[in-house]
């Protein structure tokens, strides 16, 4: 059911859990709880559809490299950012997990396990489309992986019967997050305000904070700066380690055996390297997507190969004329990047319309960031000249090292992870393996902000299974009559 | 100390020179053989040239 902004207060004497934001981890938290019996609030703080006095808060400055505008790289009304997503799902990889040997910081304090027993319900609720198991390339030092894709589910729409008729859920649209009260390492209360100035306080059990991977950041610092740091005690790490998924295209190719990627069944092909590769090749994690070309493209790059390389145009000719079947494929790329100190959200000087200070975002490419993605087209294009199955052309902006990043394109993937990293301990994350700020025990922070680290895939299948791992942890606590207690 | 000369250490070296010739063929003695052999293992040389990841012998 929904609520009006005025009544919040009075409804909130009851709730279990106060879910902030209605995003993708917001709702599935808020439907999964609810459906099993707990009170639960959602306070959104946009409104049912777009509107531009909720998304004006997402206006932010960006420091450092090329990025995309911090205002229309998300969405903030009900549902966030999963009205206008792709839909594009994957699982990270096992060993995306771990600490890799270019760089230790990628590790996570849980392991791919923890999460797997939520692979099928955080499926369901995206309505994912099954696909198949990845598929090691003899010899190449790729494997073929899928994603599941063009399946954008509308979480507002889905649930929108639920939203409005559930008695478990209650459901307040324009309630912003603008200060948190806590005592004795518990969060007592927290602050909420309409666009009309109107102030309420809101108290439950327990505090859900789900506001996307760039305003968990810029809630929790600036909460923590109201409440002079008892919040986060230990708050080096705050907004810190913020990694996005770098997207460009980053070549071409022409194949001579497409089988043997599997691109005569396919237009579009995905490939990543191995935890082998990975390894060897001192890299990150890489997904490489083959897009192929018309035949009048792909007989333009042919031209292009055979002024560089007269001898292998004259057999091509003769291919052609057999009557074999040369596939010209652009690559397109979205890599991992390296969990780095500075890379972060802080404060800026200038408030929203709100009270609160908006986003400044201080986001560069590490030189290991670079390597990743010219390596990994390196190992591509060294296994087709070395097995005679292609060509492969690095874009200008790879060819030359040191790699100077293309300023405008794609950039990246929109896909905004860390600020809030999980961790073992409060000096190198800020919330710990059940998603719980450190110094607070009724608070959680759910959403990609918590990644340690980010493969190549895009986060939304991950954070739903984190949130909805996160659901158990709470249903766990309420179910025992768990009353939080001083940390 | 004086060599073994033991039956079971003749045996050993024996057994040793055996596994070397099961792993050094004949004809790899022949310095025309190794040469060929080199050239077989060795992959083309990779050149770069405008971004195209190309073998020597494709120009």
């Amino acid at each position: 059911m929904y609520i009006d902004f005025e009544d919040i207060s009075e409804h909130s004497s009851d709730v279990d859990v106060c879910i902030i934001g209605g995003g993708a981890a917001g709702i599935s938290m808020a439907i999964t709880l609810s459906k099993q019996g707990h009170r639960v609030l959602l306070c959104e703080g946009g409104d049912a559809d777009y509107s531009e006095r909720s998304q004006d808060s997402y206006r932010g400055e960006t420091v450092g490299d090329a990025y995309i505008p911090l205002y229309g790289a998300r969405l903030r009304y009900l549902g966030g950012s999963t009205n206008h997503w792709g839909g594009v799902c994957r699982p990270l990889d096992r060993y995306d997990f771990s600490a890799k040997t270019a760089a230790s910081e990628t590790a996570w304090p849980i392991g791919r396990d923890a999460l797997a027993p939520y692979y099928r319900a955080a499926a369901s609720m995206l309505d994912l489309t099954p696909t198949p198991a990845d598929q090691p390339i003899s010899g190449s030092g790729l494997k073929r992986i899928y994603f599941s894709l063009g399946n954008p589910t509308r979480l507002k729409d889905k649930y929108a019967a639920t939203l409005s008729e559930s008695t478990t859920l209650a459901c307040c649209l324009t309630a912003n997050l603008v200060a948190l009260k806590t005592q004795d390492g518990k969060v007592t209360s927290a602050t909420f305000r309409n666009y009309q100035g109107d102030l309420r306080q809101v108290q439950a059990r327990y505090f859900v904070l789900a506001c996307g991977g760039i305003d968990n950041s810029r809630l929790l610092l600036w909460c923590n700066h109201q409440t002079q740091g008892q919040l986060i005690p230990q708050h080096d790490a705050l907004g810190r380690y913020w990694m996005e998924h770098p997207h460009a295209t980053v070549g071409k190719a022409l194949l001579f055996n497409p089988a043997a990627l599997g691109l005569d069944d396919e237009y579009n092909v995905f490939l990543s390297p191995t935890a082998n590769t990975i390894a060897s090749r001192q890299i990150l994690n890489c997904g490489l997507r083959l897009h192929r070309m018309n035949p009048e493209a792909t007989q333009e790059l042919t031209d292009e190969l055979a002024e560089q390389a007269p001898t292998l145009a004259g057999r091509l000719s003769t291919w052609q004329a057999q009557g074999q079947v040369i596939h010209g494929i652009v690559l397109r790329a979205a890599w991992e990047q390296e969990p780095h100190y500075d890379n972060r959200v802080e404060l800026s000087d200038e408030l929203d319309e709100l009270g609160v200070p908006r986003s400044r975002l201080v986001w560069r490419q590490s030189e290991l960031d670079r390597h990743t993605i010219r390596e990994s087209m390196l190992v591509l294009g060294e296994y087709l000249r070395a097995n005679d199955l292609g060509r492969l052309q690095l874009a200008d902006w790879l060819a030359e090292t040191p790699v100077q990043l293309p300023t405008d394109g794609e950039l990246a993937g929109r896909h905004h992870m860390g600020g809030t990293r999980m961790s073992l301990n409060a000096e190198e994350g800020i919330v710990n393996p059940d998603c719980r700020l450190f110094a607070q025990d009724n608070f959680y922070v759910a959403g990609s902000s918590v990644f340690a680290s980010g493969g190549h895939a895009n986060p939304t299948l991950t954070l739903v299974q984190l949130a909805l791992r996160l659901c158990d942890h709470l249903g766990s606590r309420l179910a025992q009559g768990d009353q939080p207690a001083a940390v | 100390m004086t060599t073994d000369h033991t039956r079971r250490g003749l045996l050993k070296v024996a057994t040793l020179a055996g596994i070397g010739t099961l792993l050094l063929p004949g004809t790899a003695l022949l310095p025309v053989a190794q040469a060929n052999a080199a050239k077989a293992s060795k992959p083309p040389a990779t050149v770069m040239v405008n971004g195209w990841l190309l073998n020597a012998s494709d120009r």
